[in-house]
Parts: C-alpha cells; structure tokens; sequence
C-alpha cells in the first residue's frame, strides 16, 4: 500500500500530468466564478480531450479543474451576494461580512479554509481505501450487480424532489446505454439500422448535451448580461491574512467541518449543498455565541467552505471502489473512466492503486495551487463575474460541439449532443435530476453484464447470497423511506 | 384540453418507453430482458407522471410558458432583476429569447456542417456578439482569441485533424 501512494506522488508529479494539471486549475478557478456553469460542464467539455492519454495523466488533467471549482465559487457568493449551488451557505456569512468591509477577510477565509479541506478530503480519501479495500474484493458479479441497483436507487431518491422523476432520469440513461451492439448476444438493439448507432451511444456526447448544451439554453434566455453588476471592494492587503489567520484560530471547526463534509459526500445522492449546509449548521451549533451568525461570522465562511472542497476526496471512494458515483458531477468523472480504459472496482484498488493514489495527490496539490493563485490573484478573479453571457455562450458551444465532434470523429456525434441537449434542458426545466441520467447510462451496461455473469454462475440463487440480500434490503427500505417522507411533506 | 409542456414532456417519455418496449419485443430472450425490466416500470411511472402533471395543471392553472421558464424566471427574480409582478409580461421574452438560443445552436452546427471547425467557430462568435451588441473590437478579438486557442490546441498541440466542412470537401472533389 505504502509504495502504491509512494508510486502514486511520482506518477502525479511526473512533468506531463503536473503541467496538465497546472493548465486545468485556472479552468476550474473560472468555471467556480462562473455562475450556471460549473464544474459539470468543465468535466463534460475537458473529457473530450483525455483521449489518447495514459490514466494518470488524464486524470490529473480532469482533477486538477474538477478539485478546485468550489474554491472559485466563493468569491462571487460573498462580493456580489449570487449563490450557485453549495456555494450558497457561504453567502449567509460571507455577504453581510463584505457590507461591514471585511470583503478581504472573508475571501481570505474562504480560500484557505477551502484548502484546508481539500487536503483534509484527500488525506480522508487515502485513509478510507485500504478499509474499502477487502470489502470490494469479497464482492463479486450478484454484488456488483446489486451495488449498480444500490447507485441508482440512492441517487435517484436523493437527488431529486420526487423519487418517479428520479427513477425515469435513471431508466433513460440505461435504456441510451443499451443502443448498438449486446456484447452477450450478439444482438443490435436500437439503432434503427443506422450503422453509425452499432458501436453505441458515446457517453461524451451524452455528458455534453445533457450538461454543457442545456446550460447554453438556461444561459441564453436569461435576460442578465453579466452576474456582477456592481464593482466590488478592494479585496487585497491585511483583510485577506486576517481571513487566513482565522482559518487557523477556528483550526479545530475547520478540520471537523472538512471530515463531516468528507464523510457526506462519500454517500451518494446528498451531494455538496447538502455537506455545506450540514457543517453551517454544525459550525453555529458548536459555537458558544450563535447569535453572531447571519450577521458576519467568519465561522459561518469556514465550515461551509472547507465542507465544500473536502467532499471531492470522500465522493471519489465510492466511485472507484464500486463504481457508483456519490453525486453528478462524480458521475460525469465516471464517464472519463471509460473514456481511459478504466474499470471502477477491484481492477482499481488492485491492479491499478497507484493511480488512485495519484488522484489522491492531485487532489491535494490542485487545493493548495488553487488556493495559492486565487489568493495572488483574488481582485482580477472577481473580475470574472463581470463577463457577458454574450462572451461565454460561444464559448462552451464552440468548445462543447468540437468536444463531442472529437468523441468518434463523426458528425453524428453533434446530431446526438444536440438531441440530449434538448432532452437534458427539458429535465433541467421540468426538475428531473440529469445526474441520475448519466448515472443510468454509465451503469446501464455495468448492471446488465453483472447480471449476465452472474446467472451464468449461480442461476437465479444469486439473490439470495447474504450481502446481496442486504443490499436489496438496502434498495428496498430507501424507495420505501422516500415514500413514507413524501407522503409526510403532503400531508404536512 | 390544451396540454402544457410539463404534460407534452411526459408524454414524450411515455413515447419512449413505449418504443423501447415495442423495439425489445424484437429481440431474443436474453437481449430483450434488462430492456424490459427497465422500461416496462419506467412506462408505468411515466403515464402515472403524466397523470399528475394533468391533475396539477387544472389545479393550478398556470401558463404553459411560465411552466416551461420556472427555473430561470425563479433564477431572475433571486436575482432581483424582475419583480413577481412583472413576472407574466416577462415570460414572453423569455419565450424569445428561447427560440432565439435554440436558433443560434442550430445555425452553428449548419455552420459546421458546411463550412468546417475552423470558419464556421469565428463566424458565429462574430454574428452571435454584433447580434448581442457586443463593440466591434471586442467580437473581432474574442473570434480572432478563439480560433488561435482551437488551433493551437487541436491542430498543433494534438495533430488532429478537425472536419473540413460541406464546402472543401467539394471543392477537393473538383479538383
């Protein structure tokens, strides 16, 4: 194990993966800036690129951008009071801060606090595998079939309002999996003979259209033209060290906060805001003054932030070990396992540990340089939230239609970015939850070759293995508790 | 009864799973069994959605535009540009500027397809930002930006090579 994570330091700081690395992190900076954008679409966009590269590398290249997104986001959350997504527990605090002038203070203690958690999540990460480790090797075909079911069920019923959405998001994304060519049986299904479908539907071209084309339309019709309309503060000078040094004063709720937010993000389904809110919650539980926060509070900036970055490290264990990601934009990395010639599971924490250890220290480098060029460079960030959707919108479509061009070379490929498009903007509107879908589509193939394989092995008695009856217990109880807490909200 | 669009997209995922049934009906046993069992649950939850969505709507009784826009309207009166008030005379600009966006994605890729990746991306920076009216040296630079970075990165960086467009490839044919 220890010359894994030895191995997994030189893969990481080899000159290809860290330069990648290194060009990723300002993309990711910006993306976090960037309202409405996000990390998804940085992913959905940058896949298309990882083609051809060794695993290590490409995962360095997606990391380094996917790490450092959330410790963009509080920079717009706190100047200009505009919340997207997990970013929002911040602006409780962080705002009314920038209206006393202690803009700097905030930033300053978002960033680092965002580092710190970052670390934390990473160092998390490494201390869970060789826990993880033997659980996923006594698991075989019915239990990983089953696991499949467990991913889909739990994101299903905690990513979204109501659990048929949910469930329907899923099916899709299998039923789009299934298209071309059945490896058991040789069979065509759904392609309309149309010989460009046989392969398969490409999961870059569905990551893109349901995420980065569907943002293009959401960014479209909004009338803003930018989402900063005023200039902020001055952020620079001893406001931003006083923030860096409160980050070590409050060390202790810092690091609680960056374990809890590590812990919630390795369930799938709860997903950032979630872990954010959680640690708000526990930061003004834990303090000996509450009446503080809402007004100002530089706890209320550190829990929330450090929560956000360290989820990273706690989402990537389930995603490698079972393959099930714990949120969308871990579902949408799933799709780069692929793209890399990688198999989530026991292959990963066996034949391949080095690399999941090489994430391990990019997570934890990506933290720290994002932190450090955000800090240098805070007041030109801020500038960001004041570029047009005039601007951004050619952009990610120029970007997001080469990207799926590049996915097989072909043109159909735009055809079938843009039908997921449509159908990610009309889940988008209609409150289906798209991560459920690219979970469907990633694990839509897994589930049913897990299926395959394991009625060639032990007939229909694979259901009644112990772990796999616990976890179709596990399936079962979380449909039903969605359900009873539904129909407790109607009543209500 | 007029349906909303909430109702017309479930509708389309009933369309849909009625297709994949119908389309599984064709193969063997083995290939048509995890089709199935996605999709006949999945038909059922769908007509169920389809339902409610109509129970709601006579509920309700809101516009089918205002459905359809719900997430950036909520989006634009967080962001206190409109008022709750001026939340119906609002939607029909949202409306246009819906069928506008959904105009100018499908004029790039007809862009694409005719004219190639490295014409068809600067030309519609340049008609997408004048149409916004975005200044002249902004476009000009933002275009000119674009297409060097998509050089740099694809032609050279990665030696691929990008599609040429309807139009090369006939005039290579000529010649």
């Amino acid at each position: 194990m220890f010359e894994a994570l030895i191995h997994g330091l030189y893969l990481a700081l080899s000159w290809k993966a860290f330069s990648l690395m290194m060009l990723t992190i300002p993309i990711g900076l910006t993306l976090g800036i960037l309202p409405g954008v996000g990390g998804k679409v940085g992913l959905a966009i940058l896949i298309p690129f990882c083609y051809g590269m060794p695993p290590e590398v490409g995962f360095a290249f997606l990391l380094g951008m996917h790490a450092v997104v959330h410790t963009g986001s509080p920079i717009p959350a706190i100047l200009f009071n505009t919340p997207d997504g997990p970013a929002a527990a911040t602006c409780v605090d962080g705002y009314p801060m920038a209206q006393k002038g202690e803009a700097g203070r905030a930033m300053g203690a978002a960033l680092a606090a965002s580092g710190v958690g970052g670390v934390v999540g990473a160092i998390c990460m490494a201390l869970t595998i060789p826990v993880v480790k033997p659980v996923v090797l006594a698991f075989g075909p019915p239990e990983f079939f089953t696991m499949t079911l467990v991913g889909l069920t739990f994101v299903a019923v905690m990513a979204s309002e109501s659990l048929i959405k949910g469930l329907m998001a899923g099916g899709m994304g299998m039923i789009i999996s299934f298209v071309g060519m059945d490896p058991q049986t040789g069979v065509v299904r759904f392609a309309f003979n149309q010989l460009y479908l046989f392969d398969g539907i490409n999961i870059v071209n569905v990551v893109i259209g349901i995420f980065a084309i569907a943002e293009v339309i959401d960014l479209g019709i909004q009338e803003a033209g930018a989402i900063a309309h005023t200039r902020p503060e001055d952020v620079k000078g001893a406001g931003v060290w006083q923030g860096i040094k409160d980050t070590f004063i409050h060390w202790k709720l810092t690091v609680r906060a960056s374990v809890i937010g590590s812990i919630i993000g390795m369930v799938p389904g709860l997903g950032g805001d979630a872990a954010s809110w959680i640690c708000y919650g526990h930061a003004v539980q834990s303090s000996k003054t509450p009446e503080r926060f809402g007004k100002g509070a530089v706890e209320g900036v550190l829990a929330p932030e450090a929560a956000n970055n360290s989820k990273e490290g706690g989402g990537l264990i389930p995603t490698l070990a079972f393959g099930i990601p714990a949120g969308s934009g871990m579902a949408v990395l799933l799709g780069a396992f692929m793209v890399l010639g990688l198999v989530p599971g026991q292959e990963m924490l066996t034949k391949h540990l080095d690399v999941v250890f090489s994430m391990v220290w990019v997570l934890a480098f990506a933290n720290v340089i994002g932190v450090l060029i955000s800090l240098a460079f805070v007041g030109q960030l801020a500038k960001i939230s004041f570029i047009k959707t005039s601007i951004i919108i050619p952009l990610i479509l120029s970007f997001a239609l080469l990207g799926s061009y590049l996915a097989t070379s072909n043109f159909g490929d735009i055809f079938v970015t843009l039908a997921m498009g449509g159908v990610g903007y009309g889940m988008k509107a209609f409150k289906f939850p798209r991560g459920s879908f690219v979970l469907g589509m990633v694990l839509g193939k897994l589930s049913e070759n897990y299926l395959h394989l394991s009625m060639n092995l032990y007939g229909t008695k694979f259901l009644l293995r112990p772990i796999t009856l616990l976890l179709i217990a596990i399936v079962i109880t979380s449909i039903v508790y969605q359900i009873i807490r539904k129909r407790k909200m109607v009543t209500r | 009864m007029k349906l909303k669009p909430k109702a017309y997209f479930s509708l389309f995922l009933i369309i849909f799973f009625g297709a994949v049934i119908i389309g599984a009906m064709r193969y063997n046993a083995k290939a048509r069994l995890i089709p199935l069992v996605v999709g006949l649950p999945c038909l059922a939850m769908a007509i169920s959605q389809f339902i409610l969505d109509l129970s709601k709507e006579r509920k309700k009784g809101i516009s089918g535009e205002e459905e359809l826009f719900k997430g950036v309207m909520e989006k634009l009166i967080h962001q206190e540009i409109i008022t709750e008030e001026k939340r119906e005379k609002k939607t029909s600009g949202v409306r246009k500027r819906f069928f506008m966006i959904v105009f100018w994605i499908l004029f790039l890729v007809a862009c694409l397809y005719v004219f190639g990746f490295s014409i068809a991306i600067p030309l519609f920076t340049i008609l997408f930002m004048r149409y916004k009216r975005e200044k002249w040296v902004l476009t000009l630079s933002t275009a000119a930006g674009l297409w060097i970075l998509i050089y740099i990165a694809f032609a050279v960086a990665a030696g691929i090579e990008l599609y040429r467009g309807l139009i090369i490839d006939l005039l290579m044919g000529v010649q």
